[in-house]
């Protein structure tokens, strides 16, 4: 008799401690999550300045332009509506839009010489990898919980308390994955 | 990342409850040989200053760090460059806070870490360094620097630095005292029993031999855990920026040697800059020093290079083949997916890079900027008490405010 009360009291413990390091991990996903958020909107704040630089120095890209202006307030719509696979989507097309953008600017030394477009193009590229790190750290939390969830122990428990998998930021369309072509 | 400190950590408290044992046998045998059964005093004695010191060291040591070498905080606006840089590795690493970033004014390259805990800490610079290296190197490095800080290496390396200075300390004051005494003691103390008087002997003989060997097994330990952290450092880095060729590329710009900062750091302390300031050849030895803080840039440097892709599993293989040990990372898969990486890389230009840096220290040093009409930007020190200046490219007089 005692020792089955010791056992449940040990298996009451490891339970225990089990539930509270996958309720810690599943938060830092949740976290993680979330802070993507912070820095696709920091981009969305950023673009109208960088547009607003540019212009007066590339008059005649108004098709670049605009393309990025629309890219962004589509984006913007679609974060607003919440549905998470076409936010990411909206998101990529964006990126894509801003590589073009600077891929064009290239041409223009007046432009490259103007220091606020300098500062800009610091923030932007800044913005650009902020975002990836987001993703690539929301990814690793991903992992570590999956990873937790999955060990010996811990599935058994992993069920009883109803924790489920999460599930990776993933890019679901092909060309987003090549690299932007430019075209003069 | 976080199971890899843990078991990190695991190996680290073993390797310093090693020194702290050695540092309590010191104190100990101290205690007895001044004392007869006084041995445990000696031990409360040696804890007491170890005590002491640490709490010196855990509240003051960064700042103290810091302020030796003249170093500045910087804010978000001073170096936009390196304050985004330190934030992406912020955000990659996921460490709460955003460190404190310090400049430091020097010609020499070189960077640290310090903070007693990821909430607390901080991340310094030389201008050398940023003028020498560009985004994705620096990115490299201040990765490096972050992985310390993620992995508590200040944490350890301080608490075993001030246990050699506790156990150095004891040695070295006692040892004279102690060869006195034990060059008196056979005569006096020997009582009746020759078996007393022998093992008096050997023990005085144990005695000192601990006192000579103690304070350099110390610091082979200490710098075999320092040479394993750095390692460890490279490996969590790649894994933050999932871009080994970057921090290889800053390593190799900086292997050509003689980093010191000069007289800011001795042996102890140099463990947490990227390279070793008190190396000044960045050549390979034949014989490794056992005694050097860092691993050899070289062997960091091929390990780098060899990497296939950018995480822990890959840097624990890549190490093996080059040093043909085991490093024996806990290691984890890393997440499946390839990101969308920078949107754009921006141009390096090495006189942009000086003229960017140059600036700000004088900003910071309260120097005046006038922008003349003929494009010249005139930068003027705060020593310049005139009311006028001239402009050297086309002699316009400006008013200095």
């Amino acid at each position: 008799m005692k020792a089955l009360l010791i056992t449940l009291v040990i298996v009451s413990i490891i339970a225990n401690v089990i539930y509270n390091k996958l309720v810690k991990l599943r938060n830092q996903v949740k976290n993680a999550w979330a802070q993507i958020d912070v820095q696709l909107k920091r981009r969305h704040d950023l673009i109208p300045n960088l547009v607003e630089t540019v212009k007066g120095y590339m008059a005649h890209e108004r098709q670049t332009l605009e393309a990025v202006i629309q890219a962004r307030q589509q984006a913007v719509n679609i974060s607003a509506a919440g549905n998470i696979e076409e936010t990411a989507k909206m998101e990529s097309m964006l990126s894509q839009t801003l590589k073009s953008l600077f891929a064009v600017s290239e041409n223009y030394p007046d432009l490259k010489a103007n220091s606020n477009f300098a500062a800009l193009q610091e923030e932007i590229t800044s913005t650009e990898n902020k975002i990836s790190f987001a993703r690539q750290f929301y990814n690793d939390s991903v992992m570590l919980f999956n990873t937790a969830l999955e060990v010996f122990p811990n599935n058994i428990f992993a069920s009883i308390f109803d924790f489920e998998n999460e599930k990776y930021f993933e890019i679901t369309e092909a060309e987003e994955k090549e690299a932007p072509k430019v075209s003069f | 990342m976080w199971q890899q400190i843990d078991s990190n950590k695991r190996n680290s408290l073993i390797l310093i409850t090693v020194i702290a044992m050695i540092m309590f046998s010191v104190g100990y045998v101290l205690g007895e040989f001044f004392q007869s059964g006084d041995g445990i005093l000696g031990v409360g004695i040696a804890a007491v200053i170890w005590i002491f010191m640490c709490i010196t060291g855990f509240f003051f040591g960064g700042n103290i760090v810091l302020a030796f070498n003249n170093a500045k905080k910087i804010g978000p606006d001073d170096h936009k460059l390196l304050y985004n840089v330190v934030e992406e590795m912020k955000i990659a690493s996921g460490l709460e806070r955003m460190p404190d970033i310090y400049i430091i004014n020097s010609p020499v390259p070189n960077a640290f870490a310090t903070g007693r805990s990821p909430a607390k800490s901080a991340v310094a610079v030389t201008t050398k360094l940023l003028t020498l290296l560009n985004r994705e190197e620096l990115q490299g490095v201040i990765a490096h620097e972050i992985s310390h800080i993620i992995n508590r290496d200040t944490l350890y390396l301080t608490m075993a630095g001030i246990m050699i200075g506790v156990i150095s300390l004891l040695a070295d004051i006692s040892l004279n005292g102690v060869l006195d005494i034990v060059g008196d003691a056979p005569v006096e103390r020997t009582s009746s029993k020759d078996e007393n008087s022998v093992v008096t002997i050997i023990f005085y003989v144990a005695g000192i031999i601990l006192m000579l060997i103690a304070p350099l097994l110390g610091r082979l330990l200490y710098f075999a855990i320092s040479r394993k952290r750095e390692y460890l450092a490279d490996a969590c880095a790649v894994q933050f920026t999932r871009y080994p060729q970057g921090l290889a590329k800053a390593l190799e710009k900086l292997a050509i040697g003689n980093y010191n900062i000069p007289r800011s750091f001795d042996k102890i302390t140099s463990a947490m800059c990227i390279v070793n300031p008190l190396e000044t050849t960045g050549k390979k030895k034949i014989f490794p020093d056992l005694l050097s803080s860092h691993p050899p840039i070289q062997d960091r440097i091929k390990i780098l290079r060899s990497m296939l892709n950018g995480d822990l599993s890959s840097y624990d293989s890549a190490y093996s083949q080059v040093t043909k040990q085991d490093l024996n990372i806990e290691t984890t898969p890393v997440s499946p997916v390839n990101i969308i990486q920078n949107a754009v890389q921006n141009q390096f230009s090495a006189v942009d890079n000086m003229r960017q840096t140059t600036n700000m220290i004088w900003a910071m040093n309260n120097y005046i900027f006038i922008e003349c009409d003929c494009g010249t930007k005139l930068k003027i020190p705060p020593e310049y008490t005139d009311i006028e200046i001239n402009c050297p490219h086309c002699s316009k007089a400006h008013y200095v405010s």
